[in-house]
C-alpha cells in the first residue's frame, strides 16, 4: 500500500512539473524570441522594445542587445509603454478605448488627482469626461519622441480635427437612476462619511484597462449584489443614514 | 398522520433529520428576507442629518386674475419634462399627456360677458392624496417635504391611481415616448422619459427643488423664498407671474400668504383631498 501510494505521488508530482515546464517554456521563449536575431545579440525594433531590452539587461549584464540609434531614446519611458500596450490588451477585462488610456499610468505611477481631470466631481452631479484641450495641456510639452505611441497619435489627430473622443462609459446607470457625485464627495463638509473615489469605481489607480469591478457582497437578505445595483446603493443609504426616499435617486 | 408500518428505526431517522433541516433552512430563509429586519433598525440608524426638505411643504398658487392663459406654461413643462410633442389624434382619443393643462371655464352667471378664462392645473398633489393608497405596488406615494411622486420603474400601469385622481391630472403613457429627430438632443437630461405602459404626473420639478436645495447644502447657503417663488418650469415661464411657488411652512412667504387670500380656492374641496395647489378666483368685473 505504501509504496504505491509513493509511486502515485511521485508520478503526480512530475506530470505538474511536467505541465509547468510546458506551460512556461513559450512565455520564455517569446519573450526573448522575438527579438533575437543571428543567435547572440537581440535587436530592439521600436522605443518601447529597446526600453524592454535595457531592462533586461540591467537583470541580466552578460546579455548582448542592441538598439538602433533612432530608438535609442529615453521616452517614452518602459512603464508608458507597458501601461500602453496593457490598455490594449484585449484578454484583460473592460472594452477597448478609442485611445489606449491608461489609469495606473497617469492616476498611480503619477499620482494626479481624480479631479484634476474629472473636475466637475466636487460642484456638480457629473464628474465628467477631460476634454482633449485638458489632455493636451500636458500632452502638448511632452517630448515628441512620445509621438511613437498610438494613443499620442490618436490623441492629436483628435487635437488638430478639433474632434472630441469617443470614450466608452463603463460605470453607466440605467436612464431612471440619477446619481449626484457632488453630494457623495462632498458628504464630508455637511456631517456626512467621507467617501473615497474606490468606494464605487474600484481601485482605478491600478487599472491599465478601465473596468467595472464586481464587488459582490451578501447583504443582509441573503442575497448577492452587486456594485451600482440598487440593493448595494440603499444598503449603503441605510448604514450611513442617508436619505432612502425613492424621488432621492429615481425622477 | 401517515406513518408507513414497515418504517425502521433508521430510516426513521434520517427522515426525521432531512426535514428538520428542510425546515430549519426555510426558517432563517424567512427570518433574513423578513420586511421586519428591514424596519427594525437600531437607534444609530435611524437619519442622522436632518434636513430642511421635512420641514417644507411645497404649494402653488395660480393667480387666476393674472392669468392670460397664453399657455407658456404647458410648453415650459412639456420641454422641462421631456413630455412628447402630441398632435391632434393624441387629443381626439385622449392619449394626450399634459402634465400642465389649460382647461378652458366657462362663466355661466347670467349677463356675464367676462373674457373666458383658462384654469391651468398641474397635479395638485394633494395632502391627502386619493391616488397613493390605491396603488398596488407602492409606485406612487408621497414625500416628506409634501410632493406626490411617482416611481415609474416601480410602476406596473394599472392605472387605478388615474382613476382615483378627481382631477384628472395622471396620464398613462400608451405609446413608447417619440420625438422628432432634431428634438433628441433637446432633452432635459435631468429627467428620465417615461417608458411604456406607466402612469406619469407632475412632480412640481422635483428635480430642479433637488438640485437647487442639494447646491445649497453642499455650499453651506441658506435659501429664501426668492429662491423658490418660480422654481417649476411653468412658474418660471409665466409672463404674468401668475404662478407662484413655495413653502407653505413657511408662513412669510408669497404662496402661503396666497393661500390665506380671501379669493384663494382649492378645486373640489369637499372631497377633503387638501390640494397644495390653490386658485385664486377671478374677481369680477363690471
Amino acid at each position: 500500500m505504501g509504496t504505491h501510494r509513493a509511486r502515485g505521488r511521485s508520478i503526480f508530482v512530475s506530470i505538474l512539473l511536467a505541465g509547468a515546464a510546458v506551460l512556461l517554456f513559450p512565455a520564455l521563449q517569446g519573450s526573448t524570441a522575438a527579438h533575437a536575431e543571428g543567435g547572440d545579440s537581440l535587436v530592439a525594433e521600436s522605443v518601447c522594445d529597446a526600453q524592454r531590452l535595457k531592462a533586461m539587461q540591467v537583470e541580466d549584464p552578460h546579455l548582448e542587445i542592441e538598439i538602433p540609434a533612432e530608438f535609442d531614446r529615453p521616452f517614452p519611458t518602459l512603464a508608458a509603454c507597458e501601461s500602453h500596450e496593457a490598455a490594449l490588451d484585449p484578454a484583460s477585462e473592460g472594452p477597448i478605448q478609442p485611445i489606449a488610456f491608461s489609469h495606473k499610468h497617469h492616476a498611480g505611477d503619477f499620482e494626479i488627482d481624480c479631479q484634476y481631470c474629472h473636475s466637475g466631481t466636487d460642484r456638480s452631479a457629473s464628474a465628467g469626461v477631460p476634454s482633449v484641450e485638458l489632455c493636451m495641456g500636458c500632452h502638448a510639452q511632452f517630448p515628441a519622441e512620445y509621438d511613437q505611441l498610438e494613443g499620442i497619435q490618436i490623441l492629436k489627430e483628435h487635437w488638430e480635427n478639433g474632434k472630441s473622443i469617443e470614450w466608452v462609459q463603463i460605470h453607466r446607470l440605467p436612464e431612471h437612476v440619477k446619481f449626484q457625485h457632488q453630494a457623495h464627495i462632498r458628504s464630508k463638509d455637511f456631517g456626512g462619511p467621507e467617501f473615497e473615489c474606490q468606494t464605487c469605481h474600484g481601485p482605478v489607480e491600478n487599472m491599465d484597462k478601465l473596468y467595472m469591478t464586481p464587488d459582490t457582497k451578501f447583504w443582509q437578505y441573503g442575497l448577492p449584489t452587486q456594485k451600482l445595483e440598487m440593493g448595494w446603493c440603499v444598503k449603503c443609504h441605510r448604514d450611513n443614514g442617508a436619505s432612502q426616499d425613492c424621488l432621492t435617486c429615481h425622477y | 398522520m401517515m406513518i408507513p408500518r414497515n418504517l425502521t428505526r433508521r430510516a426513521f431517522a434520517h427522515r426525521f433529520v432531512v426535514s428538520a433541516l428542510v425546515a430549519a433552512s426555510a426558517l432563517w430563509a424567512f427570518l433574513m428576507s423578513s420586511p421586519r429586519r428591514a424596519l427594525a433598525g437600531s437607534p444609530e440608524r435611524e437619519r442622522t442629518v436632518a434636513t430642511d426638505d421635512e420641514k417644507r411643504k411645497w404649494g402653488m398658487a395660480i393667480d387666476l386674475d393674472r392669468c392670460t392663459g397664453c399657455g407658456a406654461c404647458v410648453v415650459a413643462c412639456r420641454t422641462e419634462n421631456n413630455v412628447p410633442a402630441t398632435g391632434s389624434a393624441e387629443e381626439s382619443d385622449g392619449t394626450d399627456i399634459l402634465w400642465m393643462n389649460l382647461l378652458p371655464l366657462e362663466d355661466r352667471s347670467e349677463g356675464s360677458e367676462s373674457a373666458p378664462e383658462m384654469l391651468p392645473l398641474p397635479c395638485l398633489h394633494c395632502e391627502d392624496p386619493p391616488c397613493v393608497p390605491v396603488c398596488p405596488v407602492g409606485a406612487t406615494y408621497q414625500t416628506g417635504d409634501g410632493i406626490v411622486a411617482q416611481i415609474y420603474d416601480r410602476c406596473i400601469g394599472c392605472r387605478f391611481c388615474e382613476v382615483a385622481c378627481p382631477y384628472g391630472v395622471r396620464f398613462f403613457n400608451w405609446d413608447a415616448p417619440e420625438w422628432p429627430t432634431s428634438h433628441l438632443n433637446t432633452l432635459n437630461p435631468d429627467v428620465a422619459t417615461r417608458p411604456a405602459g406607466v402612469v406619469e404626473k407632475c412632480t412640481f420639478c422635483s428635480h430642479r427643488i433637488r438640485s437647487v436645495t442639494e447646491s445649497a447644502r453642499v455650499d453651506g447657503v441658506s435659501l429664501s423664498d426668492t429662491d423658490f417663488q418660480s422654481l417649476p418650469a411653468c412658474a418660471e415661464s409665466c409672463p404674468a407671474e401668475a404662478i407662484v411657488f413655495g413653502d407653505l411652512n413657511d408662513p412669510g412667504s408669497r404662496v402661503a400668504l396666497a393661500a390665506t387670500s380671501p379669493r384663494a380656492d382649492q378645486l373640489l374641496e369637499h372631497l377633503g383631498t387638501k390640494p397644495k395647489v390653490f386658485h385664486l378666483r377671478r374677481e369680477r368685473r363690471h
